[in-house]
């Protein structure tokens, strides 16, 4: 149990519920929302009328071509004429969606919250997804030399390359286990049951050292979950998982000021939830984890920065096959976003239902071997600086 | 004084493509065969619009489309000057809140009326077959019954 | 039984797409303005010279320069001069254009760590810039371009605008 934080209420997740991950799915974006909403209410047991309150989460507007996009999928998400709020934090939101929905129900404010993430990236066809994101950089030091978002992760890959002697094929090794954990994900846009290390290297270099396959997918989606007080959450179901921690930090925006090798983001994002949860030596305490992978060097990065490798450790455990999912240490057993995909706030928010049906034991097909009681789920954003960490157990 | 030095940079995304969902795109293929429908919500019986595959209040699925009576009332209008630069119209464009009896919602749509009012009884007028693509324009406005 | 169990959504290909297509006709123009501190490092680009802003509290220099030391949360002291000199803190080969599209041909990019004459920095806060780098990709393949000496190969000046990109790249400055 929690300690050196006083809280109201302590807060359960108690449904889960999301749409399929693809490249273009015909629904609006507010249906998207709709349909991971409503099958997390089922899930839950509850109709729309039980809930208190809505958070919403997802990343740029100029992805689904949609501005005030919080509003405008409101309804959708289950909010008509109830408090709502739309959080964002880049890449990070998917996480950050359940903590704003954490401090609704720990604080007493709702009983009840519907949490929602949802990302539309085929809306902004042409030329090309990827080219909305050249509005996060610095317009007059950085934008002047067109640069392409792949650029800095695969600035950062390579320095973490460099200051840890990593190869490429262990890089590489995650891609292939997210790709074959996806297999057993109804959602999942890229499973690939016989990818191999050699399909990753040979994949198109788009900025070296990143290629096609080092990369997560663009993709449409929406994922939800219900959160609960104790009280409620004890009558609605006899297996509530419970937020036992929540951890989130920004670093600067001036990266090429920072070293690149280790996300001292998501360390001190870690340390808060870790503080709260009560946890002093993750490797241990933490059964199973959904680290944020949208480039696969990031699985392993994020790995040490929330302490479930130490530093430069975390390529040896994947090659030992601690990580998959029969392992000691099970690490994106959903597939990840390489393997599941990536529509970005929709993307964190169905690591953390991952947790919450692996923890439950109803991942079915994906359950993980060892038994697990407590597992993480951590995200990351903007401009390689936004932590998100949520923590949950039985 | 000070020079100021602007970057001036311009956003270049040269389109972005809308999917209608389920329903919409069956609403809008309706349109182009010049009938004007709502979406039905089989729990509750109501007609709403925009359409969408649910229904807010009650969150249920809504698979069904109804046609409706292309005759509506002005809940509201406004009446615009100014073009998106700016620049002044040669000629005013009225757009009006227009709703339909028995169902929830409705339209945004041009107007055109020598007087328009709010109370107004208005009827769409339809652009030629050949000239409808599936789109809200595939009615050209609304104009006075 | 696996959760989620039957997630909906209907895939489309790009073809069958009844997409309601919306050219971006009228295109959002944007007029950024540098800011104190950029407007100063933009200047002396223009004069061929490399500006940074130092926080005497902490010791912190600042390329790209700010007005604030956002560490200690006050004003920065003054300017200081960097070397248009550094090492390479890490470095890519770009295949590919901003819109995605395939580039004709490879460009090298990477953090370049510059010297200040008077200060020393470690690896967790350094004065550095984003530039390209005049080398084949093969030195960024190879690894290594890592730790290599790199100098400014600036334009000429009347060429200069007080832009970023007043410095063409940096290229290998030799032992
Ligand atoms: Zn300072």
């Amino acid at each position: 149990m929690s300690r050196n934080i006083n809280f109201k209420h302590r807060v359960a997740v108690v449904g889960a519920g999301m749409t399929l991950f693809r490249r273009r799915l015909l629904e609006t974006p507010q249906e998207l929302a709709w349909l991971a909403a409503k099958q997390a209410l089922e899930e839950a047991g509850l109709a729309l009328k039980d809930i208190d309150c809505v958070v919403i989460g997802s990343a740029p507007d100029a992805f689904d071509g949609v501005h005030m996009k919080g509003e405008y999928l409101a309804d959708g998400a289950g909010g008509w004429h109830k408090p709502v709020v739309r959080v964002y934090v880049g890449g990070a939101t998917g996480v950050f969606t359940p903590i704003a929905g954490w401090w609704h129900v720990a604080s007493g404010l709702c009983r009840k919250a519907l949490v929602v993430a949802e990302e539309k990236m085929s809306h902004a066809a042409k030329p090309h997804p990827q080219y909305v994101f050249r509005y996060i950089w610095d317009p007059i030091v950085e934008k002047p030399l067109n640069p392409n978002l792949i650029w800095i992760f695969a600035m950062e890959m390579h320095r973490y390359m460099y200051k840890c002697g990593v190869k490429k094929e262990d890089i590489a090794l995650v891609s292939v286990k997210n790709k074959r954990n996806a297999c057993g994900h109804p959602s999942a846009q890229l499973c690939d049951p016989n990818i191999t290390v050699d399909d990753v290297l040979k994949s198109e270099v788009l900025v070296w050292p990143v290629q096609r396959l080092d990369v997560s997918p663009v993709s449409d989606g929406a994922a939800a979950l219900v959160l609960a007080d104790e009280a409620e959450a004890r009558r609605i179901t006899d297996t509530p998982v419970w937020i036992k921690g929540i951890g989130f930090t920004l670093d600067t925006t001036h990266w090429t000021n920072r070293d690149l090798a280790y996300p001292e983001y998501v360390r001190r994002a870690a340390e808060m939830a870790y503080r709260m949860a009560g946890i002093d030596n993750p490797r241990k305490q933490i059964d199973v984890a959904e680290p944020y992978d949208p480039f696969d060097y990031k699985e392993l990065h994020h790995m040490e920065g929330l302490g479930l490798a130490k530093k430069c450790e975390a390529p040896i455990l994947t090659r030992e096959g601690v990580t998959q999912r029969d392992g000691d240490l099970p690490i994106n057993p959903s597939g990840g976003l390489l393997g599941v995909g990536n529509p970005i706030a929709a993307a964190g928010l169905m690591k953390v239902a991952e947790i919450f049906w692996q923890l439950r034991g109803e991942a079915g097909a994906r359950q993980v071997k060892k038994p697990v009681y407590t597992g993480l789920a951590q995200a990351w954003g903007d401009l390689m600086q936004a932590g998100t960490v949520i923590v949950l157990g039985i | 004084m000070n020079r100021v030095k602007y970057f001036q940079e311009v956003m270049e995304i040269e389109a972005y493509v809308y999917t209608a969902g389920p329903i919409g795109t069956r609403w809008l293929q309706e349109l182009k065969n010049g009938r004007l429908t709502a979406a039905y919500c089989a729990k509750c019986g109501k007609l709403f619009l925009p359409p969408k595959m649910f229904e807010p209040e009650t969150f249920e699925e809504a698979v069904e489309l109804r046609p409706i009576d292309d005759v509506g009332v002005v809940e509201t209008y406004a009446v615009i000057h100014r073009g998106f630069d700016g620049e002044e119209l040669k000629e005013p464009v009225a757009v009006a809140f227009i709703r339909f009896p028995g169902v929830e919602g409705g339209l945004v749509h041009y107007v055109k009326a020598k007087e328009l009012r709010v109370g107004m009884r208005v009827r769409a007028r339809w652009r030629p077959v050949e000239q409808r693509v599936g789109s809200i324009t595939d009615i050209e406005c609304f104009e006075p019954v | 039984m696996t959760k989620p169990v039957n997630p909906r959504g209907t895939p489309i290909k790009e073809a069958e797409a009844v997409g309601i297509e919306f050219p971006v006709v009228g295109k959002a123009r944007y007029n950024y303005t540098t800011g104190e501190a950029l407007g100063v490092f933009l200047a002396g680009l223009k004069q061929g010279r490399i500006l940074g802003t130092v926080c005497k509290r902490c010791g912190r220099v600042f390329v790209p320069p700010r007005m604030y030391c956002s560490y200690c949360f006050r004003p920065v002291d003054g300017w200081v001069e960097a070397r248009d000199e550094g090492v390479v803190v890490t470095a890519v080969a770009s295949y590919i254009e901003a819109t995605r599209a395939r580039a004709e041909k490879a460009r090298v990019v990477g953090v370049i760590k510059l010297e200040v004459p008077g200060y020393k920095f470690d690896d967790h806060f350094f004065p550095g810039i984003m530039h390209y780098i005049c080398v084949d990709d093969e030195a960024v393949k190879s690894m290594g371009i890592f730790g290599m000496r790199v100098r400014a190969r600036w334009r000429p000046v009347e060429q200069r605008v007080g832009s970023i990109t007043d410095i063409e790249c940096f290229e290998p400055a030799g032992p």
